[in-house]
């Protein structure tokens, strides 16, 4: 099942910021988009609980849990896939971060190198073995080291394919991120009944995401019955009582990649969607069947939690790395960092049945590689 | 032979800019140089020289170094920044040295963490909280990030490909989150959707300590935003020295002290009357002291000037909810003895009124360091900033502001809006002197803000405004200027520092500005609020829309002259049928000085910025937002309440 989201006015996703009444938090609540795995998937989940006639408010009977599953860590048979922003109904990603470039004097940012890991390894504090990422030394650019990452931007599918081939995206492949949604400052109050003036102190404010009407969410669904169809309905979706249209998504070109070939020792993974890191690996970095992590390009990590609605807790915060986030990794074992690849895709990390660790994976930029 | 050891400590962003108040803002910024500074003592023991920035006559590195008594106060400004450079032998181990920064810095803020501790925490932590110990010593030992990376001298690059590969991660945080820095849990353990009399509990009684004033109600704190909130209390036994934090300004004291330095000298006397019968009345003491911080010797000692300005504020004094008395009875006579102090005369032909609301935040670097210290050489840039910054907290006092922090090319001020810009460009200046004639620049942004904007929000906004507005989109060496209000950007004016004019060389862009505010005063001034409006709809309609909204600026059709144009307006208003009578053209001048794009051209990289507007082959554009900035100032910040 594929589907596609479509905002209804405005959406309101969060994030970690307490957000209760009578709490001030200091900067108070800003909308993100696009919205983390976990709030599509338990958007998603209501609404086939819904369709599988869920009132909405009782516990899932046993069969709704065999395929939902129970709580926000158990999923059941479900696998989902995404979210992904769509533009014009096809896939549209971050800039992968080792895509890096300049805007002078307020021109669009041109994207002019791809950072690949530096050719000797760097006393550091990441210890033996890493190498840090670099501009090749034929990038044109005098000043590689001020190069800086496409944030704000997203590629085209056919762009991102292009860069995992170790090729600079074409103009004509880059959005801006402005033309793709907007934010609203808005401003929310509680009235007194029976004046309907607003109570003393009883002010927030929040920022909501407008998407342009280009821009849908799109997302894939297995292991729920065909007939628990949810198209061509209207769910909840983030807070503030915003809805989305949700309609088939299927006139898509399916999101593949070239994985590097058997051959091949070196590989390039670019996270599609969050990917949350996991707290006991070296460095809490990604565990990658077959690979190992030489070097990476990664901003700060998200801190994701959410809430969990049975025990009226919150959900811990963990560490995610961004989408476009890269790690450039050597095969150690081929085989087994092939059989864990799909059409160019792999899952890592953890929650990837919610769509979190969702990667693509490249064949360039190649570097040359240690014993 | 040498190898350069590159240090860098964070997470800066998060430590500084998560304040809820300006003293917090303070605070996280003069601890990060405090740690900075016992990070620099380890690398200088275990034998490194640092060379980047010059740090040899650095107070606050002075004072670390030195070991104190009790009389030896530390220096009360945070002057060196989170990374730095040192010059290693080449066959030392940098992981060495490295690993000494990190004992020093790590070492100081365990003191630090435990005093805070002993002194507020370690009594009631166990008695009301659920985990509270836990929650600290996880929250305190996993914060900080030290990364280093070791290099050839002519690598200038290295630290920033480290950088690129982000590796701290703060812990798993579970339960309620901090409502200061809300990527960690509160300290006292409970949630609030099922154990809220618990959290309560536990903030109540630690509150009832330490005053509302210190933890406001509803403030929920995790470990590092408390011991950002109190390490000062403790710092005697904390760090070594007292650091005076007791009448640090708050946004709101900012933004009335010049007005409290006017109202002081055209009516005392009754001011003081009045600040009398607050502080009989009002519950918690009113003199927090932040007004006379910022005032001259000769007036800082005055009633009034002790007082809060919050207390000048008609909508304060009017709230029972914020103005807490003693006796309801009380409230009126207050409110009614204020708004008399407002119709008082000022001495300048007019009355007193209220003060203003809004304040100002300047931000200001220099552009373009790594290139300079490529063209110039690390040791000459290292001298000249450092004799830029010794001189910061001078030019901002003398602007009647505060320096939050000052060092290398980096200033944090907060100042009165009517003396913000001219501090920006004082600093400029100070910035070029520094360099003599190299080519050196500095941008700056000033943030007009009301007083109760969230002061993160603020300083993001100033971070956009210098990052993306001066710097990227008007080729730097430029001031951006913009209003912040009800959480959105109402004008946004970017310019370089000096702009051409319709008639003569370049002029400063300040004394364009003021000169325009001068005009649109609404006692004296002959251009009326209006002829912005009235500009801003005709701009949209030859140029279409791009032309009205903040900070944008639009190309109006070959042909149209726009001096005409102004003129017909001025005339329009001022019912006049001259158009060459010599103060129309001086009116017509002042707004179309500022109404045209001012960027620095991209093909000229020369150190006095020279302005090209538009380019050498682009169109003049134009933009309503300098004259939408000289209305604001004109108006002095003030909402319709604090009209006389």
């Amino acid at each position: 099942m594929k589907l596609q989201l479509a905002a209804i006015d405005t959406w309101f996703f969060r994030d970690s910021t307490p957000f209760h009444m009578n709490d001030s938090p200091q900067t108070g609540v800003v909308g993100m988009f696009p919205p983390y795995p976990a709030t599509v998937a338990g958007a998603v989940r209501a609404a086939l609980a819904r369709q599988a006639g869920w009132d909405g408010q009782t516990r899932w009977r046993d069969e709704l849990v065999a395929v939902l599953g129970d709580g926000p860590a158990d999923l059941g048979r479900l696998q989902i896939t995404g979210p992904f922003l769509l533009c014009d109904g096809a896939p549209a990603f971050p800039v992968p971060r080792h895509v890096v470039g300049s805007d002078e004097g307020g021109a669009a940012w041109t994207p002019k190198a791809l950072l690949r890991p530096g050719r000797h390894e760097v006393a550091s504090d990441l210890g033996p073995g890493a190498r840090l990422p670099e501009a090749p030394v034929d990038s044109g650019d005098r000043c590689a080291s001020l190069l800086e990452p496409g944030a704000g931007w997203w590629l085209t599918l056919p762009g991102l394919r292009r860069v995992l081939r170790g090729e600079l995206p074409q103009p004509q492949e880059l959005l801006r991120e402005g033309e793709l949604w907007a934010t609203e400052p808005r401003v929310g109050i509680q009235r007194k009944r029976n004046s309907r003036t607003v109570e003393d102190g009883a002010l927030y404010s929040t920022r909501h995401v407008r998407p342009s009407p280009r821009v849908t969410l799109g997302v894939a669904l297995d292991g729920a019955p065909p007939s628990w169809c949810i198209a061509d309905s209207v769910i909840p979706l983030g807070g503030e009582s915003r809805l989305a249209a949700c309609q088939p998504w299927n006139s898509a070109p399916e999101a593949w990649f070239n994985p590097p070939g058997r051959d091949a020792r070196t590989a390039v993974v670019v996270a599609l969607t969050p990917v949350l890191l996991d707290a006991a690996a070296p460095r809490h970095e990604l565990v990658i069947p077959g690979a190992r992590i030489v070097s990476a390009c990664i901003d700060r990590p998200l801190r994701i939690g959410g809430w969990d609605s049975q025990a009226r807790t919150p959900l811990p915060l963990r560490n995610a790395a961004p989408p476009g986030s890269v790690w450039f990794c050597e095969l150690v074992d081929p085989a087994a960092f092939h059989a864990a690849v799909v059409n160019g895709l792999v899952r890592a990390g953890a929650g990837t049945a919610a769509g979190f660790g969702l990667c693509a994976t490249g064949s360039a930029p190649t570097w040359e590689t240690r014993k | 032979m040498t190898r350069h050891l590159h240090i860098s400590l964070g997470p800066v962003q998060g430590f500084v800019a998560q304040a809820r108040r300006t003293r917090d803002l303070w605070g996280g910024s003069y601890l990060l140089s405090l740690l900075s500074a016992h990070a620099m003592t380890g690398v200088r023991a275990a034998g490194g020289k640092i060379i980047r920035p010059l740090v040899d006559d650095d107070p606050l590195l002075q004072w670390v170094e030195r070991g104190h008594n009790d009389d030896d106060a530390p220096p009360q400004l945070g002057s060196l920044p989170n990374q730095f450079t040192a010059e290693i032998h080449d066959d030392a181990d940098p992981s060495v040295v490295a690993a000494a920064a990190k004992r020093g810095f790590e070492a100081a803020w365990r003191r630090i963490c435990e005093k805070v501790w002993q002194n507020d925490l370690a009594e009631l932590a166990p008695r009301l909280g659920r985990d509270t110990g836990k929650i600290w010593q996880r929250q305190t030992e996993q914060f900080w990030e030290l990364v280093w990376v070791a290099g050839d001298p002519a690598d200038s690059g290295a630290l920033e490909r480290r950088k690129r590969w982000r590796t701290h991660r703060l812990p798993e945080e579970a339960g309620d989150k901090c409502t200061v820095m809300p990527e960690l849990q509160e300290l006292s353990g409970y949630t609030r959707a099922t154990e809220r009399a618990l959290q309560d509990a536990f903030w109540s009684e630690l509150r009832g300590r330490l005053g509302e004033r210190e933890l406001r109600p509803r403030e929920r704190l995790c470990a590092v935003a408390f011991v950002k909130r109190r390490y000062a209390y403790v710092a005697r036994a904390a760090i070594g020295g007292s650091l005076d934090v007791k009448a640090w300004p708050s946004t709101i004291d900012v933004a009335a002290v010049l007005w409290s330095q006017r109202a002081l000298a055209a009516a005392g006397r009754e001011l003081d009357a009045y600040a009398s019968d607050v502080v009989v009345h009002a519950i918690d003491d009113p003199r927090t002291g932040g007004v006379s911080r910022l005032l001259p010797e000769g007036v800082r000692d005055a009633r009034a000037a002790n007082l809060g300005a919050n207390w000048f504020h008609a909508s304060f004094v009017a709230s029972p909810r914020l103005a807490v008395l003693d006796d309801e009875s009380a409230r009126k006579p207050l409110y009614d003895r204020l708004r008399a102090v407002a119709r008082l005369p000022d001495g300048r032909g007019g009355t007193l009124g209220l003060p203003p609301i809004y304040y100002a935040l300047l931000l200001a670097d220099g552009d373009r360091l790594g290139e300079l210290v490529k063209t110039l050489g690390g040791d000459t840039v290292s001298r000249a900033l450092a004799s830029f910054t010794a001189g910061v907290r001078d030019i901002v006092r003398d602007h009647h502001g505060v320096a939050v922090y000052a060092g290398g090319d980096d200033v944090l001020a907060l100042l009165p809006i009517q003396r913000a810009l001219d501090c920006a460009q004082a600093l400029e200046q100070a910035f070029r002197r520094a360099f003599e004639d190299k080519p050196a620049t500095l941008s700056a942004a000033v943030v007009f803000a009301h007083a109760r904007s969230p002061l993160g929000r603020v300083l993001a906004e100033a971070h956009r405004l210098l990052d993306e507005v001066a710097k990227d989109g008007n080729g730097r060496a430029s001031l951006a200027a913009g209003v912040y209000r009800g959480d959105a950007t109402a004008v946004q004016w970017v310019t370089t520092w000096e702009r051409p004019v319709a008639h003569g060389p370049p002029r400063p862009a300040i004394v364009c500005l003021q000169d325009a505010a001068r005009e649109m005063e609404s006692r004296r001034g002959r251009l009326s609020s209006s002829l912005i409006h009235d500009l801003r709809r005709i701009l949209g309609l030859l140029c279409g829309d791009a032309s009205i909204t903040p900070g944008s600026f639009a190309t109006p059709p070959d042909g149209v002259d726009v001096a005409a144009l102004i003129k017909a307006e001025i005339l329009h208003r001022l019912d006049h049928d001259d158009a060459s009578d010599p103060e129309v053209q001086r009116l017509t001048a002042i707004v179309e000085d500022l109404l045209g794009r001012s960027p620095r051209s991209q093909a000229d990289r020369s150190p006095r910025n020279h302005p090209d507007p538009g380019g050498k082959n682009e169109p003049r554009q134009l933009g309503i937002d300098g004259l939408a900035l000289a209305s604001f100032l004109a108006n002095d910040g003030r909402e319709d309440e604090h009209q006389p």
